[in-house]
């Protein structure tokens, strides 16, 4: 507001300043002409200025007659940015993999990756001139009127063009999922058809869980273990028509495939935020797990029991736990792991074999799961361990699913169709619409600052 | 707002400054046409230099209402300015 008050009374500063050179008894015509042109331009500008909230109004009127929607603008380009992101993720993961299978594939890879890495470039562009325009617009479109109200027309082609970029950017920025759908139908299918499920992952005590495995299954075919993704996000691809399937989808660790909170479900109808088909999110709740790193799980059944602290050093897990009815606790290593002893309330077994229950192994990689009862209350439980080896804790990168998912049965010509596809729409599509806003907001500049003068005075 | 009130007191200024001018210039126009000198061109120049002065002074003298106008007839259309700054004359 201070800027328009400014805008205001530089208007009748450039008005007196009109007058008095109308008034000034020098008979030179070429500075006598600044008189009534001053005078002009201070009238257009106290108009505009007082004007400027009815200006935006229209603009926005405009904008939701046309069909523009900045909620579902920022929706779609956030989202967007999220899908671009982690398959740059999982690709990038897939060149570790698939360099073993076929070497330099990674030399093949890589340009697409950096035509990837340009389109969320232009994403983020957009993303962040969208934020600019949606919350400054009256901060721009007013610093705009007080730059074209300084006198003697010294800022107005700058006050101009911000002016008609704030309003033009207001009112199209939002159009651009329609443009994008304009350039999107004349695009060969491709027939990768993958659905990116992504989302938190959390045991049923409502701790987030940070890293492990996920699998999907989805009839007889089973996708997986997809790894957690940085944060124990979980980002799995899934070929779009096993989404109206049913699915259940398990926590595959430690050679246990654990029971989340999606089971028997076609994934469709499970998605939150269903803005792409392209996409979903689906929050998972893995039932019966305290705890798992690294190849170590600590999980419970019957589960009704409430942990107050897990507390994890490179050589002991302590964990204190209050059941509510008599329960058994299961800890399932990996083999690289020895257990020395397991302190339950204070008392230490070190024949740690009288608790062994059973043996399992997990994509290779061989276990042992030890069970201790427990009676209903509070305990504390130690466990002491060694671990020989930092290798083969878990699956190696070849078992892993995005890996299997590109050795499987999709060709490399579907995925040049993908990658020009999303490199044609996200970087010409965004620097095609951002050139036709820049054009538009010229020429309103133009309008505003050149040929739009009011002839009041002779 | 220390910049409103720069802009505030050169308005006042210029307003003092435009109606001395406006004097001066009417002044020296009447002087111009009303001299003794036999030439129409310079008659001419004279008239134009009253013309000039008559139109500023209208415009100083009658600046405040159109401005008030055009706040006015603005927030008639629905704005909400805060309130019309008025500027004040001398």
């Amino acid at each position: 507001m201070t800027t328009l008050l400014i805008a205001f009374y530089l208007a009748i500063l450039t008005f007196y300043l009109g007058v008095l050179i109308y008034a000034l008894p020098i008979p030179l015509s070429g500075l006598k002409r600044w008189g009534p042109r001053l005078i002009n331009d201070a009238f257009f500008i106290a108009a505009l200025t007082s004007s400027i909230k009815l200006i935006i109004d229209f603009t926005d009127y405009i904008r939701s007659v046309l069909g523009g929607d900045w909620d579902n603008f920022f929706f779609l380009v956030k989202g967007v940015m999220i899908f671009r992101s982690l398959f740059i993720l999982a690709l990038s993961s897939t060149i570790a993999s698939a360099t073993k299978i076929l070497p330099g594939f990674s030399r093949v890879v890589s340009p697409y990756l950096n035509i990837l890495t340009t389109s969320l470039y232009f994403l983020t562009l957009m993303y962040f001139l969208g934020v600019v325009v949606y919350y400054g617009v009256a901060t721009l479109s007013s610093l705009g009127v007080t730059l074209m109200a300084i006198p003697f027309r010294i800022a107005r082609n700058a006050g101009a063009f911000l002016l008609s970029f704030a309003l033009v950017l207001y009112v199209a920025l939002p159009l651009y999922p329609h443009f994008l759908s304009l350039l999107v139908l004349p695009l060969p299918r491709t027939s990768l058809n993958l659905v990116t499920v992504y989302g938190d992952v959390k045991n049923f005590l409502g701790h987030k869980i940070y890293n492990g495995y996920l699998g999907v299954k989805v009839g007889e075919e089973y996708i997986g273990p997809a790894r957690l993704g940085i944060d124990g996000r979980m980002a799995i691809f899934i070929p779009r028509d096993y989404m109206d399937k049913p699915a259940t989808i398990y926590f595959d660790v430690s050679g246990h495939r654990f029971y989340t909170n999606v089971s028997g479900e076609p994934l469709a109808t499970l998605c939150k935020y269903t803005f792409s088909v392209y996409m979903c999110r689906i929050d998972i709740e893995v039932k019966g797990l305290i705890h798992y790193s690294k190849g170590i799980a600590l999980h419970i059944h019957p589960p009704p029991v409430s942990v107050d602290n897990i507390y994890e050093t490179s050589n002991s897990v302590i964990l204190t736990l209050t059941a509510d009815t008599d329960t058994k606790l299961y800890i399932s290593a990996v083999e690289a792991y020895t257990i020395n002893a397991i302190i339950v309330d204070g008392v230490k077994e070190v024949n740690v074999d009288m608790y062994k229950a059973y043996e399992w192994n997990w994509y290779g990689i061989k276990g042992v799961t030890y069970v201790i009862p427990l009676s209903s209350g509070h305990h504390e439980i130690c466990i002491e361990f060694d671990v020989k080896s930092t290798e083969d804790l878990e699956p190696s990168v070849e078992d892993l699913y995005p890996g299997k998912l590109f050795q499987r049965d999709i060709s490399l010509l579907e995925i040049l169709d993908f990658l020009s596809s999303s490199a044609y729409l996200d970087i010409i599509s965004s620097i095609l619409y951002i050139s036709l806003l820049f054009s538009a907001s010229y020429g309103l500049s133009k309008v505003l600052g050149g040929g739009a003068r009011l002839r009041l005075t002779p | 707002m220390d910049i409103i009130a720069l802009i505030k007191d050169l308005i006042n200024k210029i307003v003092v400054v435009s109606w001395l001018l406006f004097l001066l210039t009417w002044i020296i126009g009447w002087a111009i046409k009303g001299a003794p000198i036999p030439s129409s061109k310079v008659r001419r120049v004279g008239q134009g230099l009253i013309e000039d002065a008559i139109w500023g002074a209208f415009w100083v003298a009658i600046g405040t209402s159109i401005f008030w106008l055009i706040t006015y007839i603005s927030s008639a259309l629905g704005t909400a300015m805060p309130n019309p700054p008025t500027p004040q004359l001398p």
